[in-house]
C-alpha cells in the first residue's frame, strides 16, 4: 500500500491538500481562518450547540453517490476528513459572487421567520440540509418527530425552536435538490476511494500523525509507538483537546480501515467493529434490541452520533456512558488484539477503576459482540439528565431478566452509571433476586439494600441523595414496567 | 402600507447563506494581534504580583497588560466603580485581571499557564443569606406603600408567610462577547462591538483609556443574540481590546470562548423574597408585605434599576389594596450580575403568581379563579402600587379568552381524573399572566434619534441608537419609514449603528428600541415629507420655478397634510395632481432642498418620582397571559411540558411575524430559566456549569409538545409609534406558567402541605419535593 504525506479533502467544490500539523486542526477553525468561510460559527467548541454543524460525506450509498450525514466541525480534526466530501453553508445555497440561488431550505427558513440573530443559522441550515437529504434518500416524508430528531443537536436561543420546526415541515422535498446529485462528481469520487486505501504518515517535530489502511498496519503502528492516541470518532478527544485538557502529540486515526468499519449478526451475536459509528449502530439494533435503539435516541445528536463510535463509547470508560449499562448486563465481550494475537474479554471485567482498562500499551479494540436476546428476556434502559435530550446523564440504569414460564427469575443482570467509579454491576442484588417470583415487593426490597453496595458522589449534576433516590425508585419503575407487560405479575 | 405586514428580516438572506458579518467573521489585519484575557485565581482576595516575562519570550507573544496599565481603571453605567482589570481588590473568581497581546488564539492557549499570577484570598460572600448576614449591600430602594399593611395583615382572615427563591441564569447568546478596535490617525479609535449600547461602549473605551469621546467611534453591526448580556458587559471588553490596540498600536481583537464568557460576564439576578400576604376566604389578596432581595454579584452595574423593576413588577396583573414592597440588592463575590430579558421583572411578577398558586392550594380553589378575582380591574382596582393608572386595561378580557381557547377548565379536570391513577406520571395546569411596563424607568433614559438619508434614485438609508440582535428592530424602521413614505420596504436600508451618527443614545434595551428609534425615524420622515409636501407645492404652483428662481423656506407649520405619500408617488387629494416620488426628489434637489432628516425622540408624560416612588413610570403596558400544562416523572422528576397556550396584547404589531418569533422564543428562554437552566457553583464560588455540556439551555425537543402562540387585537395604544406595543422582554414572564403547572402538579400529591419549591425547577428539586410528602 502507498503511503501519503498529507490529507486529501474536498470543501464545497474545491478539493484541498493539506500537509503538516494544520492536519490536527479542528475543520471548523479550518474552514473560518484558513478558508474564509466564516459562515460556520464555533461557539462551544465542544460539539455541544451545532452552530459549526457541517454535512460531510465518508463513502457513497449503494447508488455511488456521496452520502452526506451532518456533523460537529469545531471537534473534527481535519485528519478525519482525509478523502470526504464537506459541504458548509456557504455551499448549500448556489453561490455566484455576491449573489446567491438560494436552497429550499433557505427559502423556507427566511419565509417562517427561522432565523433572527442569525448566529446558529447557518449550523441550522446545515443540519436541515441533512434531514432533506435522508428524507429524500430514504424517500419518505418530513415528519414533526423526525424534523425535531435531526435538529436535536442545534441550539437557539433566539427563535425558541417553533420557527424552525415550522421552516422544516414546510420544506418541499421534491422542490429541494438533491445535494448528493449536485456535488456528484464520478472523478473525486474515484480519488476518494484511493484516499481511503493509502496510508497516512505525517511527523514533524512536535507530532505524528498516522492513518493506516489496514488493521495490521494500524497494529504494527501500535507497537512500536505505544503512546500513541487512537482516535475513532474524536467527539470526546476533539472536546478535551479544544479545552486544553489533552494534547496529542501522536494520533492514530482508524477510519481508513474498512475491516473495523462493518457491523454484522451470526447466531449469537452482534458484532460491532471500531469506527462503526453510533448512528450506524442505531439503525442496526432496532429490532434486535429496540430498547437500545430507544435510549440512543435520546443519547446525542444526530451530529454526534454520525461520527461518534459505540467503540469509542466503551473505551471512553465514563461512569457515565450511556451504551455502557446496555452491554454490561447484555454481557458483550470486548474484542482486543495485538500483532500477537487476539482475546476477549466480558465487559465488566474490561474496568478496572476510574478510566482504568484491561489493555495493554499495544493492543487495540477492534470488534465487541453483543449477544442478541432470546425470546425470554425483558430489558430496560434508563437515564435521567438535566434535560432529557443531549445532556449527559446524572444516573443510568439498565436491567435484564430471564423469566421462567410461572414468572420466576432465572436471570437476573442489572447495572447503574453515575453513582461509582465506571458503571457498575450490581452482582449481589442479583444473586439475592435469581431464583426469586417476579414481584414488585421483590425489588423494592432489593432497592433497599442499595446503600450497602453504591456511594454515590455529588456533583454538578446532580447530588448523591438524588441518585440514590432515583436508583432505588429504578427498581420500581422496572419492576412495575415489566408487570404491565407480562400481564399482571404476583 | 408596510407597517402590519409580516415581511422577511432584513438580514434573513444573510444568515441562511452564512454571509452575515459578526465580529470574528471579520476579515483578519496583517499586523492584527489576538486578546487573550486572564481570570482571576481567588474569588476574594487581591492580586499581590502579575509576571508575564515568561509568556513574553515565547514567540508571537507582544505584550501582557494588568490594571497599572490603564489610565483610568474604573467604569460602570450607574456607578463607576468596577475595574476594567481588577488588581487590589479581587471581584469574583475569574475575573479579567490580565491581558495577553499575541498572535492567536493557539498562541495563549499555549501561553497562558507561562504568566505568573499571585493573589492573596480572603472568605468571600457567596449566597444572599450570607450577604444579609454580613450585611453587605449594594443598594436599597424606597418602598412602595399603600394602606395600612401592618393592620391589613392582621384583620386577614387568612395569611401566608413564606420565601419565593429563584436562581440566576446565563444569557447564552451564541455569539459570544466579542470586539475589534482599529487604531486610527491622530489617536483616533474605531471599534466595533457585539454592543446593545454602543454609546456607552464608546464613552468607556474613550474614558478609560485618557481619550476624548470624539476620539472614539463605535459601530455595532449586529449581535449574535444580546439579551440584556451585551448591555452594560460589552463595554470593558471593547477597552481591553482598546488599551491593547494603543499600545501596540495594531488592530486588536477579543472574542471570548464560550466557557470564558460564561466564567467572565454576569447573568441574571438571582433573588430571594419573603412574603407576608393576607387574603379573604375568596381569595382576594387583602394584604402584600414582600421583602426583596437580589444578588448584585460584585458590582453595581445596572443592578438598582434592575431591583426597581423587580418592585415595579411584584404586583403582577394584580391589584393589591394594601402593599409594602420593599427592595434590596446584596453584594457577593460573584460575577456582576446584570441585565437580562425582563431585567428584575421576572423575579417580581413570578414571586406573587407563586403566592397565588399558595393561595389557591391553601383554599383548594383552583388558582385561575383565586387570579380572575384579583387581577386588575377595568373600571375601578386599577391604580398601581406605585399610584399609576393603567389605563385601557385588557388583562380581564386576555384572561377570559385564554381560559376558553385553552380549554383550561377541560383539560384541569382530566387532570385532576389522571392524577388519581398511579401511572408514576403527574400533571399540573396552570396560568400566568404578565403586564410590563413599557418605558425605562431611568427616566433620561427613554431618548433617542435617527438620521434619515434619501437618495435621489428613491432608496433610503436609515441610521438610529438601535441595536439589531436579532429581534428585528432594523425591520420595524424599515417598515416605518416605507410606510411613511408610501414604497416598499425594500427600498429602505438600516446602516450600521454607529455614535458617528447616532449619539447619546441609550441602550438597545427594555423592550423599547422599536418604540424610541421608532418614534424618532417617524419624526425624520415627517420632517422630510414637510419638504417634499413644501416642494410639491411649489413646483406645481404657478411661479414658474425654472432652475433660477428660488423657491422659499419650508414653512414647517404649514398644513400640506393634504399632499399624501402612496404607493409610489405623491398626490395632491385636493386637486388630484401627483408625480413620482423619485421625480419629486430630484425636484427638491435641483432646488437646493436637503434630503436628510435628523429627529430626536423622547417618551413624553414620563413622571416618576425615585424619592418618593410614586408617579407614571411607563409609557404603557404590555400585556400577555400563558397556560402551561407539564407532566412530571415520578420515579425521576424528569418535567415535559405538554401544551402551552399563549395570548399576547401587542398593540398593532408593526410585524406580528417578527412580532410572533419574539414570544416563542422569549417564552421557551423564560422556560429555560424555571426549568433545566441551573448554574453550578463550586464552594469556592467557582462556576462549574461554563457551557452546554453542563449549562442546558432548551433544545428543540423541550419545547411545548403543543405550543399555540396569538395576538389580541388591541388598536388603543396611542401612546406608542403606529399604536403598536413593545414585545422583547414581557413574553419572558410568562415562562413561568411552567413553573407554577409544576407548583399545581405537586399539589395534587403534597397533602395538607403546600409545594415548596425553588426556581429552577429541576428534576432534582421536583424529585425532592415529591419525595418529602412519601
Amino acid at each position: 500500500m502507498k503511503n501519503s504525506s498529507q490529507i486529501t479533502t474536498r470543501i464545497n467544490d474545491q478539493i484541498i491538500e493539506i500537509a503538516g500539523d494544520k492536519a490536527f486542526m479542528p475543520l471548523g477553525n479550518f474552514l473560518r481562518n484558513s478558508e474564509g468561510l466564516t459562515g460556520t460559527k464555533i461557539v462551544c467548541a465542544e460539539g455541544d450547540c451545532g452552530a459549526c454543524t457541517v454535512l460531510l460525506a465518508t463513502g457513497t450509498d449503494s447508488s455511488g453517490k456521496l452520502e452526506f450525514k451532518s456533523v460537529n466541525s469545531c471537534i473534527l480534526p481535519l485528519y478525519l476528513v482525509d478523502g470526504a466530501q464537506v459541504i458548509t453553508v456557504e455551499g448549500i445555497g448556489k453561490m455566484e459572487g455576491m449573489k446567491v440561488d438560494l436552497s429550499e431550505v433557505q427559502k423556507k427558513m427566511i419565509d417562517n421567520n427561522g432565523a433572527q440573530c442569525g448566529y446558529c443559522t447557518p449550523g441550522f441550515i446545515c443540519a436541515m440540509a441533512g434531514a432533506v437529504e435522508s428524507c429524500k434518500s430514504a424517500g419518505t416524508p418530513m415528519t414533526e418527530k423526525k424534523a425535531k430528531n435531526y435538529l436535536t443537536g442545534n441550539l437557539c436561543r433566539c427563535t425558541g425552536y417553533q420557527p424552525i420546526i415550522d421552516a422544516m415541515m414546510s420544506v418541499d422535498l421534491g422542490k429541494a435538490e438533491f445535494l448528493k446529485e449536485r456535488y456528484h462528481n464520478a472523478e473525486w469520487i474515484g480519488k476518494m476511494k484511493s484516499i481511503k486505501k493509502t496510508s497516512v504518515e505525517m511527523k514533524s517535530l512536535e507530532r505524528s500523525l498516522f492513518l493506516p489502511a489496514t488493521l495490521k498496519e494500524a497494529l504494527k503502528i501500535k507497537s512500536q509507538e505505544l503512546d500513541v492516541r487512537l482516535v475513532a470518532g474524536s467527539t470526546d478527544l476533539g472536546v478535551v483537546v479544544n479545552k486544553g485538557k489533552l494534547e496529542t502529540p501522536k494520533a492514530m486515526a482508524l477510519y481508513h480501515i474498512e475491516e473495523l468499519g462493518s457491523i454484522s449478526h451470526d447466531a449469537g451475536h452482534i458484532i460491532v467493529g471500531a469506527t462503526v459509528t453510533l448512528t450506524q449502530f442505531e439503525e442496526y439494533v432496532e429490532n434486535h434490541y429496540p430498547e437500545m435503539s430507544r435510549l440512543l435516541h435520546i443519547f446525542a445528536s444526530p451530529q454526534i452520533k454520525n461520527q461518534g463510535t459505540l467503540i469509542g463509547n466503551v473505551v471512553n470508560a465514563s461512569p457515565i456512558a450511556d451504551t455502557i449499562p446496555f452491554l454490561m448486563v447484555s454481557d458483550a465481550i470486548v474484542v482486543i488484539q495485538n500483532e500477537s494475537g487476539t482475546r476477549e474479554v466480558v465487559l465488566k471485567d474490561f474496568y478496572l477503576g476510574y478510566k482504568k482498562l484491561d489493555i495493554a500499551p499495544d493492543e487495540i479494540v477492534t470488534t465487541i459482540k453483543i449477544p442478541i436476546l432470546s425470546q425470554q428476556e425483558v430489558t430496560r434502559l434508563y437515564k435521567v439528565s438535566m434535560r432529557k435530550d443531549l445532556d449527559i446523564s446524572a444516573v443510568t440504569f439498565a436491567a435484564r431478566v430471564i423469566l421462567d414460564d410461572s414468572n420466576k427469575m432465572t436471570s437476573v443482570k442489572i447495572a447503574l452509571g453515575g453513582v461509582a467509579a465506571t458503571v457498575v454491576r450490581l452482582t449481589d442484588i442479583e444473586k439475592a433476586l435469581t431464583g426469586h417470583d417476579f414481584t414488585l415487593k421483590a425489588f423494592e426490597d432489593a432497592a433497599a439494600t442499595l446503600d450497602q453496595y453504591i456511594k454515590p458522589l455529588s456533583d454538578l449534576r446532580a447530588s448523591s441523595a438524588y441518585r440514590m433516590l432515583v436508583s432505588k425508585n429504578y427498581f420500581t419503575k422496572f419492576a412495575k414496567e415489566i408487570i404491565d407487560q407480562i400481564g399482571g405479575g404476583k | 402600507m408596510s407597517v402590519g405586514k409580516s415581511v422577511q428580516h432584513d438580514s434573513a438572506t444573510g444568515h441562511v447563506t452564512g454571509s452575515s458579518i459578526f465580529i470574528d467573521d471579520r476579515p483578519k489585519f496583517k499586523n492584527e494581534v489576538y486578546v487573550g484575557v486572564i481570570g482571576s485565581p481567588v474569588c476574594a482576595g487581591a492580586i499581590t504580583k502579575i509576571d508575564g516575562s515568561a509568556a513574553l519570550k515565547v514567540d508571537g507573544v507582544y505584550g501582557v497588560y494588568s490594571a497599572k496599565d490603564v489610565p483610568h481603571n474604573k467604569w460602570g453605567t450607574i456607578v463607576p466603580e468596577q475595574p476594567i482589570l481588577a488588581f487590589e481588590k479581587i471581584g469574583y473568581i475569574d475575573e479579567p485581571v490580565c491581558l495577553v497581546a499575541c498572535r492567536d488564539e493557539e498562541t495563549f492557549n499555549a501561553v497562558k499557564k507561562l504568566v505568573k499570577i499571585e493573589a492573596t484570598s480572603i472568605t468571600p460572600i457567596l449566597t444572599i443569606d450570607d450577604a444579609i448576614d454580613k450585611n453587605s449591600f449594594l443598594c436599597t430602594a424606597n418602598p412602595f406603600v399603600r394602606g395600612d399593611i401592618e393592620g391589613a395583615l392582621k384583620s386577614a382572615t387568612h395569611t401566608l408567610k413564606g420565601a419565593f427563591e429563584c436562581g440566576g441564569q446565563e444569557h447564552f447568546y451564541m455569539e459570544s462577547q466579542a470586539t475589534v478596535v482599529y487604531p486610527l490617525e491622530n489617536g483616533q479609535l474605531e471599534v466595533h462591538s457585539s454592543s446593545q449600547h454602543p454609546t456607552e461602549t464608546q464613552h468607556v473605551v474613550a474614558h478609560s483609556l485618557g481619550l476624548d469621546y470624539s476620539q472614539v467611534v463605535c459601530i455595532v453591526k449586529r449581535m449574535g443574540g444580546g439579551f440584556g448580556g451585551k448591555e452594560s458587559q460589552a463595554a470593558h471588553f471593547a477597552a481591553m481590546a482598546g488599551l491593547v490596540a494603543m499600545k501596540l498600536n495594531r488592530p486588536a481583537r477579543l472574542a471570548l470562548t464560550k466557557d470564558d464568557d460564561m466564567m467572565m460576564t454576569g447573568k441574571r439576578h438571582p433573588f430571594k423574597n419573603f412574603y407576608e400576604v393576607g387574603f379573604d376566604d375568596k381569595g382576594v389578596i387583602t394584604a402584600l408585605k414582600v421583602l426583596i432581595f437580589a444578588n448584585g454579584g460584585a458590582y453595581v452595574d445596572l443592578t438598582p434599576s434592575i431591583l426597581d423593576r423587580a418592585m415595579f413588577h411584584a404586583d403582577g396583573c394584580y391589584y393589591l389594596e394594601n402593599c409594602y414592597i420593599e427592595g434590596k440588592a446584596v453584594r457577593t463575590n460573584q460575577h456582576s450580575n446584570t441585565a437580562f430579558r425582563g431585567f428584575g421583572g421576572p423575579q417580581g411578577n413570578m414571586t406573587i403568581e407563586s403566592i397565588i398558586e399558595d393561595v389557591a392550594c391553601f383554599l383548594k380553589v383552583d388558582a385561575y379563579e383565586i387570579r380572575k378575582r384579583n387581577l386588575y380591574g377595568v373600571k375601578d382596582r386599577n391604580i398601581t402600587p406605585y399610584n399609576q393608572l393603567v389605563e385601557n386595561n385588557v388583562l380581564p378580557e386576555l384572561f377570559e379568552k385564554l381560559h376558553t381557547t385553552s380549554e383550561y377548565k377541560k383539560r384541569n379536570e382530566e387532570i385532576k381524573a389522571f392524577n388519581k391513577k398511579s401511572s408514576g406520571k403527574l400533571r399540573g395546569l396552570s396560568m400566568t399572566g404578565a403586564k410590563f411596563g413599557i418605558a425605562f424607568t431611568t427616566k433620561f433614559l427613554n431618548q433617542g434619534n435617527a438620521l434619515v438619508n434619501i437618495h435621489l434614485d428613491g432608496t433610503i438609508q436609515v441610521s438610529t441608537g438601535a441595536t439589531e440582535m436579532g429581534q428585528g428592530v432594523n425591520t420595524k424602521m424599515q417598515q416605518i419609514t416605507a410606510t411613511a413614505f408610501g414604497i416598499p420596504h425594500t427600498q429602505i436600508v438600516l446602516m450600521p449603528t454607529s455614535t458617528e451618527k447616532n449619539h447619546n443614545t441609550s441602550p438597545t434595551a427594555a423592550s423599547s428600541g422599536a418604540d424610541i428609534n421608532g418614534g424618532a425615524v417617524l419624526k425624520a420622515c415627517e420632517s422630510l415629507k414637510q419638504t417634499l409636501r413644501w416642494v410639491f407645492r411649489e413646483q406645481h404652483s404657478d411661479k414658474g420655478y425654472d432652475g433660477i428662481k428660488t423657491m422659499p423656506a419650508v414653512d414647517p407649520d404649514a398644513d400640506l397634510s393634504h399632499i399624501e405619500f402612496i404607493d409610489g408617488n405623491v398626490i395632491d387629494t385636493k386637486t388630484s395632481k401627483s408625480m413620482s416620488f423619485k421625480d419629486l426628489l430630484k425636484v427638491t434637489y435641483l432646488n437646493q432642498f436637503s434630503l436628510a432628516g435628523y429627529a430626536f425622540y423622547k417618551t413624553p408624560d414620563l413622571g416618576f418620582d425615585k424619592s418618593t416612588h410614586q408617579g407614571r413610570a411607563f409609557n404603557y403596558f404590555t400585556n400577555g397571559a400563558a397556560v402551561s400544562e407539564v407532566e412530571i416523572d415520578e420515579y425521576t422528576g424528569e418535567l415535559k411540558v405538554l401544551r402551552t397556550d399563549i395570548l399576547m396584547d401587542l398593540g398593532r404589531p408593526i410585524n406580528p411575524g417578527i412580532d410572533i418569533g419574539q414570544v416563542s422564543g422569549a417564552f421557551i428562554q423564560g422556560m429555560g430559566w424555571v426549568t433545566t437552566e441551573n448554574l453550578f457553583y463550586n464552594d469556592a464560588g467557582k462556576l462549574l456549569s461554563h457551557s452546554p455540556t453542563t449549562y442546558k439551555i432548551p433544545n428543540i425537543q423541550d419545547i411545548p409538545r403543543v405550543f399555540n402562540i396569538e395576538l389580541l387585537e388591541n388598536h388603543t395604544n396611542t401612546r406608542n409609534v403606529m399604536r403598536s406595543k413593545a414585545v422583547g422582554e414581557p413574553p419572558l414572564l410568562l415562562g413561568s406558567s411552567v413553573w407554577t403547572a409544576v407548583k399545581n402538579a405537586l399539589s395534587h400529591r403534597s397533602g395538607k402541605t403546600l409545594p415548596n419549591i425553588t426556581s429552577p425547577a429541576t428534576n432534582e428539586v421536583i424529585l425532592m419535593e415529591l419525595n418529602r410528602y412519601e
